[in-house]
């Protein structure tokens, strides 16, 4: 369960102050699929970068799992998010010295999980992903899509409570997009929260929720029936 | 945080650390991680040769001038005596020490040598005439003591038939002194050249029989005789001699051989009593200590040189991976595992820069200048490098890998987690 309350987020460029979110309010209960839309420059990104704790909110505050994320530190919120939040980026961001399964390992080995326990599961995660066969490649030995993949099976090898994912397919070709949201939707039948920015509207269709954002502000919420 | 949790975070966070490390050092380009450990060895290089160097210099002097000359003990007269009064009772006093092994007995006196064939061709010429000092020994008695015998460069050693022979230090000979200072020499001495030994108003005519060569300039700069052909020359019957080196059996305390040398001979007024080390001229150990200077001057300047080079690469690394450690710190990768992934890379590459460079100095350096010393117009020079000086420098370098490769790697990580995402 997410509560936002009041989010505000301004950027202060020289003289000149932009409010990338203005006074935003909602909640997102367990379990469901949101979208979140809009067009470039309207601070859905900017609303993702603040619900994942990347960055710090100018004003208002974010409840995750009835924690208030306000008061964490740097260090606070980095174990937060290792224990509670996986995030898929937009451009993959898989670690490039790491093999596929290496770089799935990497949130469970911070965890503490012994290095067997941690391959086996990440070898499950890339399972559910379609990349069994790609264990042991390199980032540079796989397709975009295949970097996509296993930067979800990252994402969720540890369980998270929420899945963040910042326009997962917008450096992909159909084939793959569709494989990568067929994946989310698979996620979503199992119960997986999941918060996911796209400026695609045929992709946050299939969210159980949508939410339209423009100037920072919410324009229009839709729910799927 | 309780100390139990500190540490598993710790232990985690050391976990992760060796993980990341592990593969980025696996997975660089060999030839790039060879050259960072070749600049490595090269810092490790720098700081032990050169001090090393310079230390065997200096040691080498201390260790001729001790091997050739003095011995583990040398008996002078006193400055108001020319000779050592009592030798003969001196002598046997010496060999109930009970650490004694060998001694040597030498007459001393100023003497000329003269090549009269060179004297004929031009009276100006160089080399004509010398001064040295002429020792009188018995060669048995010298050889067990200081293994002159082994220091002939050309010749044989004097026997106890050779009366009308002398062994001549290549010091005083043109041919094996080259550049090294402008006092006179003989020149064109052979093995075998007859030369005129003058000493006061008495001469005889003399062959040489060998050249030596210690290494040692007081050594090189006398003329070996027989101490009875000596005595003769110089009408000496008292058998009072001027010098005697004693060799003490190996693990001897000096000081308590002196000691009791100076408690038990009577006429200890008479004699001054020196071990090797009070035997070295101030000069030698204020060079050692020079050098010493030197040597370390040089190994800090290796080390900031290797400092420099490892901050560069993980700074250059760290900086260029930017994205990636926001990323880690993004999927909950702390900023402290990150850091001890970068620390781990730069102690490989001090580790083994150091491992390499130890394994060439002590499996080819050392022996090889061991057998090859390097040729000094005051002494031989050999590497004096000892494991304690080895192990040292060793964790100074490592010191210095540490902390340079955390601070670089400290300076990216503390960086906001989505400007190094996003690239801002």
């Amino acid at each position: 369960m997410i509560k936002i309350n009041n989010l505000t987020k301004i950027f202060t460029i020289g003289d000149h102050t932009l409010t990338a979110l203005n006074k935003i309010s909602f909640s997102v209960p367990s379990g469901q699929f949101l979208a979140i839309t809009g067009m470039s420059g309207s601070g859905k990104s900017t609303l993702l970068y603040q619900l994942s704790l990347l960055d710090r909110p100018n004003q208002g505050t974010i409840w995750i799992e009835n924690v208030d994320t306000s008061v964490l530190t740097s260090e606070e919120r980095i174990s937060f998010r290792l224990r509670n939040l996986g995030y898929i980026f937009q451009d993959y961001a898989i670690l490039p010295m790491l093999t596929a399964k290496e770089n799935v390992m990497m949130p469970l080995l911070m965890q503490g999980i012994d290095e067997n326990i941690a391959q086996k599961k990440a070898e499950e995660a890339l399972l559910k992903v379609g990349l069994q066969d790609r264990l042991d490649n390199l980032p540079s030995q796989l397709s975009g899509g295949q970097q996509q993949r296993v930067s979800i099976a990252r994402a969720i090898v540890h369980n998270p409570k929420i899945l963040f994912a910042d326009e997962p397919t917008a450096n992909l070709d159909t084939e793959s997009s569709e494989i990568i949201l067929n994946i989310f939707l698979n996620l979503h039948k199992q119960g997986q929260t999941i918060i996911m920015v796209t400026h695609e509207p045929e992709y946050a269709k299939l969210a159980e929720r949508n939410i339209e954002l423009r100037d920072g502000l919410i324009i229009s919420e839709t729910f799927k029936k | 945080m309780n100390i139990r949790a500190s540490f598993n975070k710790l232990k985690k966070d050391i976990t992760v650390g060796k993980f990341l490390a592990v593969r980025e050092l696996k997975r660089n380009n060999p030839w790039s991680t060879a050259l960072i450990i070749f600049v490595m060895s090269l810092t490790f290089f720098n700081m032990v040769l050169m001090g090393g160097i310079l230390i065997g210099l200096a040691d080498g002097m201390m260790s001729s001038f001790k091997t050739y000359y003095s011995s583990d003990i040398l008996v002078k007269p006193a400055s108001q005596n020319v000779s050592i009064s009592q030798s003969s009772m001196l002598d046997s006093l010496i060999k109930s020490l009970p650490s004694y092994k060998a001694l040597s007995k030498r007459y001393t006196v100023a003497a000329i040598l003269e090549n009269e064939n060179k004297v004929k061709i031009k009276d100006t010429e160089i080399g004509q005439r010398v001064s040295g000092t002429l020792v009188g020994i018995n060669p048995n008695e010298e050889d067990a003591v200081t293994g002159l015998s082994t220091q002939i460069i050309v010749g044989e050693f004097l026997s106890d038939y050779d009366t009308e022979a002398i062994l001549i230090g290549k010091g005083l000979l043109v041919e094996y002194s080259k550049g090294s200072s402008t006092e006179s020499r003989l020149e064109g001495v052979v093995v075998g050249s007859r030369l005129k030994l003058i000493i006061g108003k008495n001469n005889i005519e003399v062959s040489v029989k060998g050249i030596i060569d210690t290494g040692n300039t007081t050594v090189d700069n006398r003329i070996f005789i027989l101490e009875s052909t000596m005595r003769a020359l110089i009408n000496n019957q008292s058998l009072n001699v001027n010098e005697i080196a004693i060799l003490l059996n190996q693990g001897s305390n000096n000081l308590e051989a002196k000691g009791y040398i100076v408690d038990n001979f009577p006429y200890k007024a008479d004699i001054v009593v020196e071990t090797a080390n009070e035997t070295l001229p101030k000069a030698i150990s204020d060079m050692k200590k020079t050098f010493s200077m030197l040597g370390n001057i040089v190994g800090v300047i290796s080390l900031i040189v290797g400092a420099i080079t490892i901050f560069i690469v993980i700074f250059v690394n760290a900086i260029t991976r930017r994205k990636y450690i926001g990323i880690m710190k993004g999927i909950g990768i702390s900023a402290r595992a990150i850091e001890i992934s970068y620390v781990i890379q730069s102690l490989f590459y001090a580790l083994s820069g150091i491992l390499f460079s130890s394994f060439i100095i002590i499996w080819f350096l050392a022996p090889w200048f061991d057998l090859h010393p390097l040729k000094f117009p005051v002494t031989e020079g050999k590497l004096s490098i000892t494991a304690d000086g080895l192990i040292l420098r060793g964790l100074i370098l490592t010191v210095t890998a540490f902390i340079s490769g955390y601070i670089p790697a400290r300076i990216v990580t503390k960086q906001n987690t989505l400007d190094a995402i996003l690239g801002r």
